[in-house]
């Protein structure tokens, strides 16, 4: 639905993303915001114990550009990857290996992570062509179980079960090595991940991986190549995780395998259904209310421990850990099965329309 | 006997399939549904049915009675033990059971083992093919033999009432015959009345004693079989028929005119 | 030889279990196009409740039997009624988060009302060795095998023969045309669920049996996932069949390959890794069907 009394006269208007001046406006302000955001929320955080804090958004970030690759694998070429953590894991050790012991640059160690990951990928996406469905999941889902594996079982170059330190990243002798400055690198990743996604996914290629995920027999009959498109949709998701995994890398500075795992991948798919499958928009919007819900969470739960002391300490951590995020992951699907973009996009055509709804 | 009284049907409460459609189905007669594509023919053998809920379709006015029982707000389920079966088109044939299992499925609601015993061997004596494919796994059948699968699991519920959605689709004219020939041996041998939704208006007309012409969602015109093979406008729109020699064209007033009073 | 027969043996004897739990998974896919990736955690409920009704409660085991079988039956019921009832045509992906939701809740309640240590479990059947030869082989693990084979049969006997498997098949294929011969689609999800329900938890008593009462029994959700996608997914023949080949793979791996001192802890992710190699080579699994899709 395009906003009242807005014609597309030209090819080149009926493509573009924002179409009129209020929105230019609204874009513009938003990342006025984001850039203003650090500043104001400072060290400490702001609200309720500082749950908007700087290093929550450099999380975000992070695991948007991650869910971002996921949203085109999965969510556009419907490929369902169960692997993404392990993906992104494999981008922080190259990262890691590559910056400490071969004293790698940041920008090239960042690049090959995404290459490296990348190509990772396409090793599991193999199996793509062939498998279809609960069979591809499984598929994936090797990846998270071997990956880990094979990081701890390779002592002499990944450090093994001791993890691995990593420098902070620094280009041309600037170094990130505070918040502030980590945000604006992570920010700057997102935001070309965000329009590289949504690039990708109105062009060509974006409609043949649509086309792959809605129908594989009629799109190949239409004569998309699926072999190649799969592998494509792998190696650019893949990417994505390898770069989301050496910004981590980099953030964290200490790396592990442990800090991979099939729960993230779970949460990974769940920001991408509860956002809105498919869509650019609903991936930026199911990741920053996912992550922001769970930072809520683990705010929120002391507090309540504090209230009713009577709770058992286990009882109170099952129920908060394992029961809420399971609840919560339930609720939303049974209330927004088509995420909360698709929400957005009733709302927007029932204002658009009022007071005629037809 | 079946008697549909002025209904109106809505997908997804917003698109109209029907309008005050009435329609009756005497006990022991073969009825002809026609119309072209869109008109609301394969809805109405949903109505019926009550196959309507799986596309979210309701019928929203009027009313649906056979044998005295109100059946437009039952579940499929219970209009079936009432004694109607609807035939679905296109062939919905469990493809990976074999035959015999296919058409025990039929069965499903009886559960006098006997009776269905013998049915089997009546079904197997309409269509001998499918005695000597009883093993053979549905999906491997031909088209023909597909659909002789399909009717024949339909009368497996030894219905009183069969809704048969364009058995001919897809099949070619011989074997469109047989299926026909069997059709109208089933509805004098066994009294089974018949519901018949077709493209083909010819061959259904040629077994039907009554017949309806459906168009965008209501019916247009009704009488006897004979009446409608002689009737103008359905020889010109639905048998491919016009005096001869006449060449058509658009800019022939007369037929715009008739086929727009139908359209409106 | 010895060391190899002993491992083969032990393998195939697990890897019933194993079959007959994957079985229920079988039976879900079967009849509604649905999976539960909780499933893991239902034969664990069912391992948890009969301990509780056997050493908390003190009831004769048949009456503990009896509780596990109705508070399965009661699970399966609720849990298709409140979540999987709305999901049966939507999207695969939408059906993993739910039942992997799902896991999460019951997992939790688990460690809520029971926590995290393990039990030992009564013994139900007779302890002991059976020795062949140099072989020993545990009573309880051949008991288990026999008793989880013969349920495996049934139940192929059941879809085969009777009435309502048949039914089931045939909602499996096509609801729609299933709905129009008088088939309550509704009925054949709340049966499929049902039987699924009741072959978790006689799936968590027979584990229970073997290894005792603790939160690792979820694992089996994985350990299923493997084995049916091996197996091909609708099939209960390649259930039964990956299921011990699961078995023996995984007690041959950890019985050799563990020895290596690089390949420490192979074991757990080495049916993941059969399955995948598998794959590769069978797409649809060992005897899964082929779908043939039409545009």
């Amino acid at each position: 639905m395009q906003p009242s009394g807005y014609f597309s006269a030209d090819y080149g208007k009926d493509m573009a993303v924002v179409r009129t001046r209020a929105q230019w406006f609204i874009l513009i302000a938003f990342m006025l915001a984001l850039i203003y955001f650090p500043f104001w929320a400072g060290a400490g955080g702001r609200s309720w114990e500082g749950v908007l804090s700087v290093s929550l958004a450099i999380d975000i970030g992070i695991t948007l550009i991650a869910v971002l690759g996921l949203c085109i694998v999965s969510g556009l070429c419907g490929q369902i990857n169960f692997g993404q953590p392990a993906f992104m894991s494999m981008g922080a050790y190259v990262s890691g290996i590559l910056s400490t012991r071969w004293d790698l640059p940041f920008p090239l160690a960042i690049v090959s992570a995404g290459l490296l990951a990348a190509v990772f990928g396409l090793v599991f996406g193999l199996p793509a062509l062939r498998l279809k469905g609960l069979y591809l999941v499984v598929a994936t889902f090797a990846a998270m179980m071997i990956v880990p594996y094979v990081i701890n079982h390779t002592k002499s170059l990944t450090g093994g079960s001791d993890g691995l330190r990593v420098p902070e990243a620094s280009i041309a002798g600037f170094t990130f090595d505070s918040d502030i400055r980590k945000y604006f690198l992570v920010l700057f990743f997102a935001v070309l991940a965000v329009i590289v996604a949504k690039n990708i996914s109105r062009s060509r290629v974006g409609r043949a991986f649509v086309g792959i995920r809605d129908n594989d027999i009629a799109a190949a009959a239409t004569g998309v190549n699926i072999a190649h498109y799969k592998l494509l949709a792998f190696f650019i998701g893949c990417f994505f995780a390898g770069i989301a995994g050496s910004l981590w890398a980099h953030h964290v500075t200490f790396i592990h395998a442990e800090q991979f795992q099939i729960w993230d991948a779970i949460w990974m798919l769940g920001m991408l259904i509860i956002g809105g499958w498919g869509s650019v928009a609903g991936t930026v919007l199911g990741v920053v209310f996912l992550k922001g819900l769970g930072e809520f969470g683990t705010v929120l739960s002391p507090r309540i421990a504090e209230w009713a002391p009577s709770i058992p300490e286990r009882v109170f951590a099952a129920l908060t850990s394992q029961v809420a995020y399971g609840l919560a992951i339930i609720v939303f699907i049974m209330l927004a099965p088509h995420g909360l973009i698709y929400l957005w996009e009733r709302f927007k055509v029932y204002y658009r329309l009022w007071p005629f709804s037809y | 006997m079946l008697k549909l009284d002025n209904i109106r049907v809505f997908y997804h409460e917003v698109i109209l399939a029907l309008r005050q459609v009435s329609l009756e189905v005497p006990d022991g007669s073969i009825i002809a549904l026609l119309g072209s594509n869109g008109a609301g023919k394969s809805t109405a053998l949903k109505a019926i049915s009550g196959l309507l809920i799986t596309e979210a379709g309701a019928v929203s006015e009027g009313s649906i009675h056979f044998d005295g029982h109100r059946i437009d707000r039952m579940e499929p389920v219970n209009i079936v033990r009432l004694g109607i079966i609807q035939v679905m088109e296109g062939r919905r044939i469990f493809q990976h059971l074999t035959v015999e299992d296919n058409l025990k499925i039929g069965a499903y609601v009886r559960n006098d083992r006997a009776q269905i015993k013998k049915d089997l061997d009546l079904t197997y004596e309409y269509f001998p093919v499918l005695k000597d494919l009883r093993r053979q796994t549905a999906g491997f059948l031909s088209g023909g033999e597909q659909q002789m699968m399909v009717i024949g699991r339909g009368l497996m519920s030894r219905p009183k009432l069969m809704l048969l959605d364009e058995p001919s689709l897809g099949l070619a004219p011989v074997l469109v015959k047989e299926i026909f020939d069997i059709i109208k041996r089933i509805n004098a041998e066994e009294g089974t009345s018949i519901l018949l939704v077709e493209q083909n208006a010819k061959i259904a007309l040629s077994i039907a004693h009554h017949g309806y012409v459906m168009e965008t969602g209501r019916v247009v015109l009704e009488g006897s079989a004979d009446m409608l093979q002689n009737n103008e406008d359905v020889k010109e729109f639905y048998l491919g028929l016009s005096t001869a020699g006449e060449t058509k064209s658009y800019r022939d007033l007369k037929h715009y005119r008739r086929r727009k009073r139908w359209m409106a | 030889m010895t060391d190899f027969l002993q491992l083969l043996l032990m393998g195939i004897l697990v890897g019933g279990v194993y079959s007959q739990i994957a079985v229920g998974f079988v039976v879900i896919f079967k009849a509604g196009k649905t999976f539960n990736l909780a499933y893991g955690e239902m034969v664990m409920l069912g391992a948890y409740i009969s301990w509780t009704a056997m050493d908390q409660w003190d009831l004769a085991k048949p009456v503990a039997l009896l509780v596990t079988l109705v508070f399965a039956i009661t699970l399966g019921l609720v849990v298709e009624r409140l979540l999987l009832r709305r999901m049966t045509s939507a999207p695969i992906h939408t059906m993993i988060m739910l039942t992997l939701g799902l896991a999460g809740v019951l997992r939790g309640l688990v460690l809520v009302v029971w926590g995290p240590d393990p039990h030992a479990y009564p013994d139900i059947v007779p302890t002991g060795t059976v020795n062949l030869g140099d072989i020993m082989l545990p009573t309880n693990f051949i008991v288990s095998f026999f008793i989880a084979i013969a349920f495996v049969a049934l139940l192929s006997l059941f879809f085969q023969y009777t009435k309502a498997g048949l039914s089931m098949r045939a909602a499996s294929e096509d609801k729609v045309a299933a709905q129009s011969l008088g088939i309550s689609v509704k009925r054949i999800y709340q049966l499929s669920w049902v039987t699924a329900s009741i072959i978790a938890a006689l799936g968590g008593i027979l584990l229970a049996g073997i290894s005792g009462v603790n939160l690792g029994l979820a694992f089996m959700g994985l350990m299923t996932l493997s084995v049916v996608i091996l197996g091909g997914i609708d099939s209960i023949l390649g259930a039964l069949l990956a299921g011990i080949l699961m078995g023996v793979a995984t007690k041959m791996a950890e019985g050799y390959l563990e020895r290596i001192e690089s390949l420490k802890g192979i074991g757990e992710i080495f049916p993941m890794m059969l399955t995948l190699v598998v794959l590769l080579i069978r797409p649809h699994g060992l005897l899964g069907q082929k779908t043939v899709e039409r545009v």
